[in-house]
């Protein structure tokens, strides 16, 4: 029977003399000695199972995923009574702006625009459609490039699963017959005394 | 790890001001630690990826509210813990934990890659919250205290936990005839030095 103190010393956080103290006394007792290499054995087991790597990598701060929306940029950074007040501030502002405008009695005639700020309308509103396909195109891409990798991860991962299984399998078929073979040999010696 | 802990520290506080690279550097640095913490919980390979992202969008979310800098690490995996459990609870319950020291034999005679796939079969033979603290302490190499503050709970807990699973996974991964074999197969009389891993 060993002492459940034992498993203290695995990991390096017993502070001394008490280290010190339980080290001596396990060097000197063979119930602990034995429970103390089972528990390194056990460690060192589990230190055979090493990580992996992520199959995507996590997207940063600066991609698309991590980008605040309107709501959260206005609500975020502790200032939000702050901000509310801001809004309700602006919103009466237009709305005042717009009952001045409605309660004129004279209806002002159309804008007339000069022909460099109908082009300057006209670049605004192609660069605005630009904008929107580049996005829904950038979208797609990453869509399907994700859809790809998540399915060349999942067809790797499944052929290494099948050839470690493989593998085990083979190997543990060669140790079973080596080591009968080894047992038969060490049956067939006379034991010490005979 | 004294270097990496004030590197950790600087990047967090930095990202706190709202250095977006600093917070980027420690995405890169500790995604792999936390994807395989959550793999190892999870045991999903594309739950674990998704739940990862989680964790650092949520991390970057509420970095400001890090009070710690030098406690990021504790505090991201508190996070993580979280979101995993959070899924877990979603999902069917697991089984409960049986003991099986039979299951000892199986150990006897295998190669790493067979012990890799024996380890496997044990730790999911243990229970989430001995899973996990084995995870933490184990391959994540948390102290005590941190593991505490990742889980929320006493040291004594997690300490209990953590025991109860290296007294089932010794059982299963070394066994003490395996042991006293060895030992008898060892120079005659000679005894087991803890402090040097050698014999004396």
């Amino acid at each position: 029977m060993s002492c459940p103190e034992v498993k203290e010393l695995l990991f390096g956080e017993l502070k001394e003399p008490e280290r010190s103290a339980l080290m001596a006394h396990v060097s000197g007792c063979e119930a602990c000695t034995i429970e103390y290499e089972r528990l390194q054995a056990t460690t060192a087991a589990l230190g055979l199972v090493a990580d992996q790597e992520p199959p995507v990598r996590i997207r940063f701060v600066s991609d698309r995923v991590f980008e605040q929306r309107w709501w959260q940029r206005v609500l975020g950074g502790g200032a939000i009574w702050a901000n509310a007040g801001l809004a309700l501030a602006t919103c009466l502002a237009v709305a005042v702006l717009i009952w001045f405008q409605t309660s004129r009695t004279a209806t002002p005639g159309p804008p007339v625009l000069s022909a460099a700020e109908v082009q300057k309308i006209i670049d605004a509103r192609v660069g605005q459609a630009v904008a929107v396909a580049v996005a829904e195109n950038d979208r797609r891409h990453d869509s399907e490039m994700k859809t790809m990798l998540a399915s060349y991860e999942r067809d790797r991962a499944k052929q290494q699963q099948q050839l470690i299984q493989q593998i085990a399998a083979a190997w543990q078929l060669d140790d079973q017959i080596k080591t009968r073979a080894l047992y038969a040999a060490i049956e067939k010696q006379p034991s010490v005394g005979q | 790890m004294i270097f990496r802990e004030v590197e950790d520290r600087d990047l967090v506080l930095r990202a706190q001001k709202g250095e977006v690279d600093a917070f980027n550097v420690l995405v890169s640095r500790w995604e792999r630690r936390v994807f395989n913490y959550l793999l190892r919980i999870l045991r999903e390979r594309e739950d674990a990826q998704d739940v990862a992202q989680e964790v650092f969008l949520k991390a970057f979310q509420s970095l400001r509210r890090l009070e710690s800098p030098a406690k990021f690490a504790s505090w991201l995996f508190r996070i993580a813990h979280n979101e995993a459990y959070s899924l877990l609870r979603k999902a069917k319950p697991e089984s409960e934990f049986t003991f099986d020291p039979a299951g000892g034999d199986t150990l006897r005679r295998l190669y790493p890659a067979e012990t890799a796939l024996a380890v496997e079969a044990a730790m999911a033979r243990l229970s989430r919250e001995q899973r996990e603290a084995v995870v933490l302490k184990v391959y994540q190499g948390f102290k005590f205290e941190e593991m505490a503050e990742v889980l929320g709970e006493p040291v004594s807990t997690v300490k209990s936990r953590l025991y109860a699973a290296l007294d089932f996974l010794k059982d299963v991964l070394a066994p003490v005839e395996e042991v006293s074999r060895r030992r008898g197969l060892a120079a005659g009389g000679m005894k087991h030095d803890p402090e040097t891993g050698g014999t004396v």
